[in-house]
């Protein structure tokens, strides 16, 4: 895209953000909308462990002010950005956005963030009707909950565009010393770490509950799996060049599932609904981390060693990586939590269960049998989970070419 | 996308019909310890929802009461804690509340009590299940759609920027080019996003497919009269059609009797409601009831069959028939000897009384009535008082002898008396009871339950269960009455000797009195059944109910 730009119409200006807000020249802005991020996740994840472990809840119970927070802080912070762009910003703020609607200039990220806060406002007034309407729902999708989905989405991947924007107008906007373009660096990457490690708990927890542990022997999870992660991973690890993007970017899932599923299950809660089959005194926790760590590090060291590759060639390898590291760990892994009484405890958690279940179920700790493949329904299963692995990692470098290049 | 958002029809107005028809709350009164509490419980509309619960303290001193729901399936095990009812300003002795309700199906509501006279516990049986289908209203249909309109362009816009003027360094400007390429790309997003809106609405209509199926769907009997041996006899055969959407194939197997019958049949004429009978029809099947008709007048009735599963689900069966003439001259047979039948003047034509055995004129509030065997009734009340719908009374009938002394009443399939109320236009029936209108085979049941400690209930097979309920049933119709009567009253927990009583309304002196709140307007005739000598004997009154704050 390069090659088609027109010449600049404003002569580059000096960094006037670094003067104005510290040495590595990054806006109190994009630290904002990256802790709306961890609110919408932290809240989201604490949310389903008071469905599993208290039931009842209202509009303004503590998970859903934790979300409502990351909502307001990033549609405040997202359109105040505009505005003052707008009305107050100088022409080379102006230079440095995108013009909406022959009015408005902003950054793309606060686009997403403005999107995503409003699409979280949409869902409130819809869910209360849905729930009149259908019943307390008591599962993650429906309707309006997956526009309130939709919308955290919108606000984590703004967060992501804004840093990405920052970090790739430092090339050229970027005046400050070497060490504090070092530690503009380092904390830039470390806010596109977190940021892209939210979104990736988001996404996980969407389709958790096609997920879970008791799949892990049927090529479903494994479809949905390879459906699901590559793209985003490979998007990820081309929009920021470092070594090992993916498996910090899976690091930061990793610690956000763990930390949530250790504290949480201290806090005491008791059911609130019946029926309770299963009585607690203290908060289940959420889910242990798919071991998505493994095949992300395969991924980085994989997509460097062969970087030369043009890009439908690295799909159909990295794709056929991603599936076959994923398949042997999970598939091990997944019987460990399920069976094996070693993970029944703090560390591991596959002794939480949400009040309704009966906690004497025969498959609680073992496969079901209608989960149960035979070697030629799984082996046929995985080859369509191959394909979609491939096709999720060709959309996911396209994807990452193109975040790689924002600028504003 | 208003089309999308606006997607469900009018709302249906159908009135719920299990356990009764037309009116789905839930009145009881009865014994919590030492305080006598009057419980209304108007179940949610959609499940899960949240019941209303108003408590009234009637004797009694208490400082807190408080709810929980316990459902048949977890039982009390499986209950969550009690919430607080809160004291209404005011209003003396009465409290109110909600309990959440999760699951469809027999579900019951536990008080408690507490006060100067200690604690106390009583448990109101009620069916939860979604009857409602509601539309969307007007003003949020708009508001949503604005929303999703705005959506819609922001996000196309996005994706145009994203694609253009985003992808350019600080001052630069598009190319010709690269505006077509936002176009292009924005035009894209646009076919998208509604692609994407028509799979959300299909995943609605889905979800609301998926509603309706497990929406209460009352089960449909047809009911016939067939000619035998010189007789009448009526039969009602439930259809089993789509049974497994409405309540299981197994579930015409775990009825059981209530007040030691199978079903409760009550046929009322129509349009006067000049005749009425309550009748015990047999089970012949796990499908077919069936009672021979006493000597009726031929004509149109409204036909009611309360049944009562085992979970404590009770429905009524509905259906309207002609009876044809008796044939004169043929002894009539009897199904069960607990069957009676009255007729009485139609209503609004007072002096219209027709000419039969078993006459009895209609009467009204604050009036005598005379009964069949020359004593009579007086239903405590002012002349001409009208009702507000909505509102929980105490319909109370006092008893009298023949010579003005008051009755001394018997028990009736172990009940001082019962009641039948029925709508001008059969839209609304209930069976009332002194305790309320909860059927006291539910409240067995969850008692039942709630006394066992199994988290989850374990049912016994379904041929198993029915042919002990039939035994059971054949084995107390061969009972002498005495002994048929006590066992009953011992089975519901009453005292035999009736001077202490679990609830209120059942010493069987001469004065009866039944709480229930009219569900809407109209013109009511109460069919009231008590029994003195040996003799059931039947009352009837008028009442005419107005929407409330009118």
């Amino acid at each position: 895209m390069d090659q088609t730009l027109a010449p600049p119409r404003f002569p580059e200006s000096p960094p006037a953000a670094s003067r104005e807000v510290g040495s590595s020249g990054i806006p109190v802005y994009i630290y904002a909308v990256v802790f709306s991020s961890l609110c919408v996740i932290t809240g989201l994840i604490w949310d389903i462990c008071w469905h599993t472990s208290i039931g009842r809840d209202g509009l303004f119970s503590p998970p859903h002010l934790v979300i409502y927070l990351g909502a307001v802080v990033s549609g405040i912070f997202s359109g105040y950005e505009v505005l003052r762009n707008t009305f107050a910003g100088s022409t080379a703020e102006k230079s440095r956005r995108v013009k909406v609607w022959g009015i408005f200039y902003s950054s793309l990220g606060a686009l997403f963030c403005i999107w995503g806060a409003l699409a979280m406002l949409t869902s409130a007034p819809f869910d209360d009707w849905w729930h009149n309407t259908y019943g307390l729902d008591v599962t993650i999708l429906s309707p309006p909950h997956t526009v309130l989905a939709l919308g955290i989405i919108g606000v984590q991947f703004g967060a992501i565009v804004s840093v990405l924007a920052i970090k790739n107008q430092t090339e050229y906007l970027f005046h400050g010393s070497e060490s504090n373009r070092k530690r503009r660096q380092r904390m830039l990457f470390l806010l596109f770490t977190l940021s892209a490690g939210f979104l990736l708990t988001m996404w996980y927890t969407l389709l958790s509950e096609e997920l879970g542990y008791w799949a892990s022997h049927n090529s479903s999870y494994y479809q949905v799996s390879a459906a699901a992660f590559p793209f985003l991973l490979l998007a990820f690890g081309r929009a920021y060049s470092n070594r090992w993007t993916i498996t910090y970017v899976t690091l930061v899932y990793s610690l956000i599932m763990l930390l949530t599923l250790w504290i949480i299950p201290l806090f005491p809660a008791e059911p609130k609904l019946g029926p309770i089959l299963n009585h607690l005194d203290h908060y289940n926790g959420f889910d242990f981390p798919l071991l998505l760590i493994v095949p992300a590090a395969a991924l980085d060291y994989l997509r460097h060693r062969f970087a030369y590759w043009n890009d439908w060639k690295l799909a159909a390898f990295l794709g056929t990586s991603f599936l076959v590291v994923f398949f042997v760990v999970q598939w091990f892994f997944g019987a460990f939590l399920l069976e094996s009484p070693l993970a029944r405890n703090w560390f591991f958690g596959s002794h939480y269960l949400y009040f309704g279940n009966n906690p004497d179920w025969e498959y609680r700790y073992k496969f079901a049998p209608w989960f149960a493949q035979t070697t030629g329904q799984l082996a046929q299963g995985l080859g369509i989970a191959l394909v979609l692995s491939i096709l999720s990692t060709r959309v996911g470098l396209v994807w990452g070419r193109w975040m790689k290049n924002i600028q504003r | 996308m208003k089309k999308l958002l606006l997607i469900f029809g009018l709302l249906v107005s159908t009135f719920p019909i299990f356990a009764h028809v037309g009116s789905s709350g839930v009145v009881l009164q009865g014994q919590a310890g030492a305080y006598r509490l009057l419980v209304d419980v108007q179940p949610p509309d959609v499940i899960p929802g949240t019941a209303r619960v108003t408590v009234y303290v009637e004797s009694g001193d208490a400082s807190q009461v408080m709810a929980r729901p316990i459902y048949f399936r977890s039982g009390d095990e499986g209950a969550p804690d009690y919430d607080a009812l809160e004291s209404v300003a005011g209003q003396v002795g009465q409290f109110q509340g909600i309990v959440w309700l999760m699951e469809n199906g027999s579900s019951s509501v536990q008080i408690k009590i507490e006060g100067a006279q200690g604690e106390g516990e009583m448990v109101v049986p009620l069916v939860a299940m979604s009857t409602a289908e509601r539309d969307m209203p007007a003003g949020l249909g708009w508001t949503l759609t604005a929303l999703g309109l705005l959506l819609v362009i922001l996000l196309v816009t996005v994706i145009g920027a994203s694609v253009s003027d985003g992808m350019l360094r600080a001052g630069q400007v598009l190319s010709p080019q690269q505006k077509r390429k936002r176009w292009l790309n924005m035009g894209i997003a646009f076919v998208v996003c509604t692609l994407i809106l028509y799979g959300g609405s299909s995943w609605w209509d889905s979800w609301a497919q998926g509603y309706r199926r497990y929406m209460y769907k009352p089960l449909t009997a047809e009911g016939s009269v067939v000619r035998q041996d010189g007789q009448r006899l009526f039969k009602l055969k439930i259809d089993t059609t789509d049974a497994q959407s409405k309540r299981g194939t197994s579930y015409l197997s775990y009825l059981v009797p209530d007040h030691g019958k199978m079903m409760h049949l009550f046929l009322v004429r129509t349009p006067g409601l000049d005749a009425f009978a309550h009748l015990h029809p047999e089970r012949t099947d796990s499908t077919t009831f069936q009672a021979y008709l006493p000597k009726l007048p031929a004509g149109r009735y409204l036909v009611y069959g309360d049944i009562f599963s085992y979970s404590g689900f009770t429905e009524t069966l509905t259906d309207t028939i002609d009876i044809p003439e008796l044939v004169e001259g043929q002894a009539i047979k009897r199904t069960d000897p607990e069957d009676t039948y009255v007729v009485t003047d139609p209503l609004n034509q007072p002096k219209n009384i027709p000419l039969d055995a078993n006459v009895v004129v209609c009467g009204k509030p604050g009036t005598r009535t005379a009964l069949l065997d020359g004593s009579y009734v007086v239903w405590e009340g002012e002349a001409n008082q009208v009702f507000a719908a909505g509102k929980p009374y105490q319909l109370k009938f006092e008893v009298f002898a023949p010579d003005g002394t008051a009755a001394r009443l018997q028990p009736y399939l172990g009940m001082a008396g019962h009641a039948a109320v029925v709508r001008s236009d059969g839209s609304v029936y209930v069976h009332l009871h002194p305790v309320g209108t909860v059927a006291m085979a539910s409240e067995l049941s969850l008692k039942n339950r709630i006394a066992d400690t199994a988290r989850v209930f374990k049912r016994a097979a379904p041929g198993i269960f029915r042919d002990s309920i039939d035994r059971h049933v054949a084995a107390l119709k061969k009972m002498p009455d005495l002994e048929r009567e006590n066992f009953l009253m011992k089975e519901m927990g009453m005292q035999i000797a009736g001077d202490t009583t679990l609830h209120e309304g059942m010493n069987h002196g001469s004065s009866i009195s039944f709480p229930y709140a009219f569900p809407r307007a109209g013109q009511y005739r109460i069919f009231l059944q008590v029994k003195r000598d040996g003799q059931v004997l039947t009352g009837i009154f008028d009442a005419r109910v107005e929407e409330s704050g009118i």
